[in-house]
């Protein structure tokens, strides 16, 4: 897999312009975009988490030496407090990253908090100096987890734990949920729709199952029982409320954890717990994005600015190279379904209004603003939605008709290529045999060559050496020759003294 | 740096007139075998169908200020898109 080999880098960066500024250019689909970008804003929180925890272990690892009193002194105080502010600015970024709401001051609270939990936690080493310990760094973490235990600043601080670090600044009151107090609305009257429920849950069904989501029973078939708590509603102060649990701990604190900082407007509290749930379960994403083709070579761009001769984007040019002529002319547009971002969860009063909170949530495009508080506004949103989702689904069948004509020819492709590579190599062996066996040939004519050249080197001395020899031979001849002549003369000559004695 | 800069990566492009461009930064990766490092920028410019226009370029650190080129070898550029394609696939 291509991102196997390949490592995400965060790194600031400014670049200097000399020339031109050479890029690719590429369109991405929404849905494409927004996958490269999570994954990048993915990477980008495992970073800032990770030195978050070395910054933790630093500072809980921290050793804080005590002045000639035996207490911890100013300055080392203040070095503890650096390193909460270096921690509580990770995590700021962290949630910044995860889109949640900071409420103000949260970096310096923060660090207050966490200088607060150490120097709680912090214990007489023996050696002149305090510290809380690596193995501890979980508990002391543990007891600061609350980091939204922060008051806004108009609130009177009761409690000074480092007024003498942090000049000017009192530490912040400490805020338990059981001390927050909350006015719930009196329900507003019940909205006769002129659509039953059971008739709205059915159309919502309906519209589900032609767009392919996953249908969720409504709200209202969960099997806890509210009618008593709906009785019960409005509760003008905490005494009134009963005891069986209609605003349940959990409750309260995920409020002030979601809404700290919101507490001038009065909250609404769910009576279903597991309403947020609910509604994140009906987001969609649609189809696996198409990431579009880039634009030509010729059209790479040399300059910051975009050429504007380039080529307009020509909507059927897709990925898929082999797609034909006549298939790119009809390929429709594929637009993804509708899609949710981060739904804000709407809590209602009582069952009745929750239940309408939530269906008219699963049904709210992000983009789209209808007010569903009226009859005629919730109407016309079904409606609109029903249109839509008839629209999406006829664009999802088209786009999987696509992606089946596009496979099969994919693998037609992929058959025909397969086969020319396999004619590639056979033809690549055959060559290979002829060049081995023309080697082989030409080797074995160098050696005929070689041991014809010895040979007539061979003859050659041979013959060198007899010419010398046979040239010595030929001189004796000659004197044998004269001396056998000499002999005949005096064989002749004593013939004849004989005659005359 | 404020939270919409966090949020967004942003990498500032300053033209030889001295003008500064701040675009928003996508990806930023490197291969580990080439080590040969790309950065994926947006001007958030988008068609009429909301299909988003992202810049590719290698960013060339050799003369010590970064730079940013364009990728000529066809290999090297469908690597780079082959990345791309596997990122837009993760939910």
């Amino acid at each position: 897999m291509a991102l196997d080999n390949t490592e995400f880098i965060d790194r600031d960066l400014v670049v200097q312009e000399q020339n031109n500024v050479g890029s690719n250019r590429i369109r991405l689909r929404e849905l494409s975009f927004s996958g490269v970008s999570e994954a990048f804003r993915e990477f980008r929180k495992k970073q800032l988490e990770e030195q978050v925890s070395v910054a933790r272990d630093e500072l809980a690892g921290n050793v804080a030496f005590a002045d000639a009193d035996g207490k911890i002194s100013e300055s080392e105080k203040e070095k503890v407090f650096e390193k909460a502010a270096a921690i509580a600015k990770l995590e700021e970024q962290i949630k910044i990253l995860d889109r949640e709401t900071i409420p103000q001051n949260f970096v310096k609270s923060r660090a207050i908090k966490l200088l607060d939990t150490w120097l709680d936690n912090c214990r007489y080493n023996g050696h002149s100096a305090y510290s809380v310990g690596l193995e501890k760094a979980d508990e002391l973490f543990a007891s600061a987890a609350n980091e939204e235990g922060f008051v806004p600043e108009e609130v009177a601080p009761e409690k000074v734990t480092s007024e003498e670090v942090v000049s000017g600044v009192t530490a912040p009151e400490e805020v338990t949920p059981e001390e927050v107090v909350f006015e719930v609305p009196a329900p507003e009257e019940s909205m006769d729709l002129g659509l039953s429920d059971s008739d709205v849950e059915e159309q919502i069904d309906d519209m589900l199952n032609k767009s392919g989501g996953e249908v969720v029973e409504p709200v209202a078939d969960l099997e806890f029982d509210d009618t008593e708590e709906v009785a019960d509603v409005p509760v003008e102060s905490e005494e009134a409320l009963p005891e069986e649990e209609f605003i349940t701990d959990a409750d309260v604190q995920n409020v002030v954890e979601s809404e700290f900082g919101e507490l001038e407007e009065e909250p609404m509290i769910s009576k279903n717990p597991e309403a947020a749930a609910r509604v994140d379960r009906y987001v969609e994403d649609g189809p696996l994005p198409f990431v579009m083709p880039d634009i030509s070579q010729e059209d790479l761009l040399s300059g910051i600015k975009p050429d504007s001769s380039v080529v307009a984007p020509d909507f059927s040019d897709y990925e898929f190279d082999d797609v034909a002529e006549a298939d790119k002319e009809r390929m429709p547009v594929i637009v993804p379904p509708r899609v949710f971002d981060g739904v804000e969860t709407t809590m209602g009063v009582n069952a009745d209004e929750a239940r309408q909170a939530d269906e008219s949530e699963e049904v709210v495009s992000v983009n789209e603003k209808v007010d569903v508080s009226t009859l005629s506004g919730l109407k016309q949103r079904l409606l609109d939605m029903r249109e839509k989702s008839r629209e999406s689904n006829e664009r999802m069948l088209d786009a999987k008709r696509l992606a089946q004509e596009t496979d099969e020819r994919a693998a037609q492709v992929r058959a025909e290529v397969q086969e020319m590579q396999v004619q590639y190599k056979s033809r690549v062996e055959k060559i290979k045999e002829k060049i081995a066996k023309l080697e082989e040939l030409q080797k074995a004519e160098e050696k005929e060559t070689e041991l014809a050249y010895l040979t007539v080197e061979a003859n050659q001395r041979f013959i060198d050496d007899h010419q010398e020899k046979m040239a010595v031979m030929t001189d004796e001849m000659a004197e044998i020759n004269s001396l056998l002549s000499l002999i005949d003369e005096d064989e002749n000559d004593d013939t004849i003294g004989v005659k005359s004695v | 740096m404020d939270n919409q800069e966090i949020e967004k990566k942003m990498m500032s492009i300053v033209a030889e007139d001295g003008s500064v461009e701040e675009v928003e930064v996508i990806l930023a990766f490197e291969f580990k075998d080439t080590k040969k490092e790309y950065v994926i920028y947006t001007k958030n410019e988008k068609d009429e169908n909301d299909n988003v226009t992202v810049y590719v370029s290698h960013v060339d650190r050799s003369s010590g200020e970064p730079k940013l080129l364009g990728i000529d070898d066809e290999e090297e550029w469908n690597r780079v898109k082959d990345v791309l394609r596997e990122l837009s696939k993760v939910e």
